[in-house]
């Protein structure tokens, strides 16, 4: 397990974790969710995630509370 | 979350009272045949949907009125509403869900509070993420009509959805449509009074659908509703949804391209660039020349000034018409012959920007940056439309997630972002001033000073600022016919707003110019513009005008600075002054007095008094340090 601002423009991971209940009841919101598959597709800073045709920008802080298992 | 609840009550509050009085707006051109007991009778439906779904495009195209629209989410943050034969359609800012997470969602929640008719504009881009607010209302009790709209650009992205099965499985009607070509839009029309109450969810079933946002407030509980309801989205998804490799579209390349921040960083070089050219060179160099000098001071001035003197007895009030500040020479002359062609390129080049999708981009791109100064990348979008107008970008100051950042945001705006009119000039004056190297250090003065005050402000305010979390559009080719609308509105909005006060700031300069009192005010400016900046004493009379607008006194720096064919009465270090100055000088009368409403009046004094302090102090500074280097 690892955090997402951990992760590589690539790669594939499952969410595992919001460490912040707020942010997960908004992310939930947008379609992220805790077991959602997403793929990062840039990362300069910011980290940006997609799923299926959405993309979302998770700025770098909040990407360092947010926990996601590697595919 | 912090919440101005006042603020909202208050645009509420002023919603409701313009319903109930049926006032002269908008709507009254629509249909006119209407009297306002008709129209109080309609039924009210208000649109709802998640951000950047094309709601505003779809209002324009029910209601045949205009609202801007653009491709970032968080354009709307007023409410619009309109008269159609059906019904009243009212506007919302784009949400997530109903609830209170930030200020677009208590806006909307209040107003569909009010209703029981909603229009749920979905993205057939992003079902996944527009079903969950879709389905809130359903479990709520609304009537909903579903109006599954962009289904051009998600089959172009290899994306089929079952009509059919989504209306079973929701419950509810869903029309299909391509807002932006007009298609679809008569169905839906049609079918109003076929919104009906959906399916909701299972785990609501026994629970009264006017309890279930108040069941919503216990975190708990609300937890349990938002996993089910999720649950249940993604079994609708599953079902309608199907997908053929279409591989990865161009548009999506692009995106992905424009993040990388090199290429992200190259892109806002060669926009900057352009902006320059067009700007700078094409519009300020040679058409404002023709204009102002071939047709303005050749034609119009020597007969306005012959009819009035045909008419108006030598004196004073023929002065204030057409003396050296004359309301109907120098206003005029500035207000057609400089600011005009200005805003309305300035416009265009904006509105290309906002409707590509590239805005959100720069958000992600600049959200580092911006963090250090206690925003997030969000920030940067009213930032950017800070450059167009201040006073619309203080509004969009709204979008941001607290009141630190709201601070924050306004002080930069009010601080060191110049508006279009005002950039125009600058962008025209850096020629005068000194070229590339006059660019380099009006940038560093004012990066810095923006570095520098976000960075105090992000020490000494109280809080946190709230985390970047944000969709990105596709990117998108700008339909040239909304370019040209939205180009128009914004000129529209920026003549109402600057001409009154062009011609109120005229008549003051002119009047002080006759009593005395421009040259005591030049006296007791003096130890500031001459000791200090090492300016002409004139150059108080740019200040004052300033003071009314800053595009108005940037203006009557181009004339001292030898634009056209005026004689240049300032060095070249002088301008690079006085335009980092006027830059930092307090913003306009207007942006100043929506900064109060936005912010109240001691924040906002604040900002406007602080705004003169530092402008003057960096001013100091600049000069001497111009002394050394220029």
């Amino acid at each position: 397990m690892v955090k997402l601002s951990d992760i590589e423009v690539g790669q594939k991971v499952e969410i595992f974790q919001f460490i912040d209940s707020d942010i997960k009841l908004f992310s939930s919101r947008f379609g992220i969710e805790e077991g959602q598959l997403v793929t990062c597709t840039a990362k300069p800073g910011a980290v940006v995630i997609s799923k299926n045709q959405q993309e979302i920008a998770i700025g770098k802080d909040l990407s360092k509370q947010i926990y996601v298992k590697v595919i | 979350m912090n919440i101005s609840k006042g603020r909202v009550a208050e645009s509420l509050q002023h919603l409701f009272a313009s319903v109930l009085a049926c006032p002269h707006s908008h709507s009254a051109n629509l249909n006119n045949s209407k009297n306002c007991a008709d129209r109080l009778n309609l039924p009210k439906i208000v649109l709802a949907g998640n951000p950047n779904v094309g709601k505003s495009v779809f209002f324009n195209k029910l209601t045949g009125y205009y609202v801007e629209v653009s491709n970032y989410p968080g354009t709307t943050v007023d409410i619009s509403r309109a008269f159609i034969e059906e019904a009243e359609i009212i506007d919302t800012p784009g949400i997530y869900g109903i609830g209170s997470f930030n200020e677009e969602e208590i806006v909307a929640k209040e107003i569909i509070l009010q209703v029981d008719t909603v229009l749920n504009i979905v993205s057939a881009l992003s079902l996944e993420r527009d079903l969950f607010l879709t389905q809130q209302l359903i479990d709520m009790g609304y009537k909903v009509l579903i109006v599954l709209n962009q289904t051009d650009e998600a089959r172009a992205r290899g994306i089929k959805i079952d009509i059919n099965s989504l209306e079973n499985m929701l419950g509810v009607k869903v029309i299909p449509t391509i807002a932006t070509k007009n298609q679809g839009i008569d169905d839906v029309k049609e079918n109003i009074k076929n919104a009906r109450t959906g399916r909701r969810i299972d785990f609501l079933k026994n629970i009264p659908e006017k309890d279930v946002l108040k069941l919503e407030e216990d975190p708990e509980q609300r937890n349990l509703i938002y996993t089910e309801r999720r649950k249940r989205i993604n079994e609708i998804v599953e079902t309608v949804l199907s997908k053929t490799n279409k591989g990865v579209s161009i548009s999506t390349k692009i995106g992905i391209l424009l993040l990388n921040p090199v290429i992200g960083l190259t892109v806002s070089a060669i926009i900057l660039f352009a902006l320059y050219q067009i700007l700078g060179v094409l519009v300020a160099g040679n058409f404002v020349d023709f204009l102002e000098n071939k047709i303005l001071l050749k034609y119009y001035t020597p007969w306005i000034t012959n009819v009035v003197s045909l008419i108006v007895p030598d004196g004073a009030f023929r002065e204030i018409l057409t003396g050296e500040f004359g309301l109907l020479t120098m206003t005029v002359q500035y207000i057609i012959g400089v600011l005009l062609p200005l805003i309305i390129s300035f416009n265009i080049f904006m509105c290309i920007l906002e409707d590509s999708g590239y805005l959100p981009r720069l958000a992600v791109l600049t959200d580092r940056f911006l963090a250090k100064i206690g925003l997030n990348g969000r920030a940067v979008i009213p930032i950017i439309l800070g450059f167009g107008c201040i006073t619309m970008a203080t509004i969009s100051t709204r979008i941001l997630g607290s009141n630190r950042e709201r601070i924050i945001a306004n002080t930069i705006l009010g601080l060191v972002i110049p508006c279009s009119a005002q950039l125009g000039i600058i962008v025209a004056l850096m020629a005068l001033a000194g070229g590339f190297k006059a660019w380099i250090i009006y940038l560093i003065t004012i990066f810095t000073v923006l570095t520098v005050i976000g960075t105090v402000l992000n020490k000494i305010l109280p809080g946190k600022s709230s985390y970047l979390l944000i969709d990105l559009p596709p990117m998108r080719l700008p339909v040239i016919k909304n370019v040209f609308n939205k180009t128009l509105s914004k000129t529209n909005h920026f003549l109402k707003e600057a001409t009154p006060l062009f011609f109120l700031g005229a008549f003051i300069v002119s009047i002080l110019k006759m009593t005395g009192g421009l040259k005591v005010i030049q006296h007791t400016l003096a130890p500031l513009t001459i000791n200090i900046m090492h300016l002409p004493a004139e150059t108080a009379n740019i200040f004052i005008m300033g003071l009314i607008r800053r595009d108005f006194g940037a203006a009557g720096l181009a004339e001292m600075a030898g634009m056209g064919t005026h004689a240049a009465i300032l060095t070249q270090a002088q301008v690079l002054v006085c335009l980092v100055v006027i830059t930092l000088f307090v913003p306009c009368i207007a942006s100043v007095i929506v900064m109060f409403k936005e912010r109240g009046w001691k924040e906002a004094s604040t900002i406007w008094i602080g705004s003169w302090i530092m402008a003057f102090i960096v001013g100091g500074i600049l000069s001497s340090i111009l002394g050394f280097v220029m």
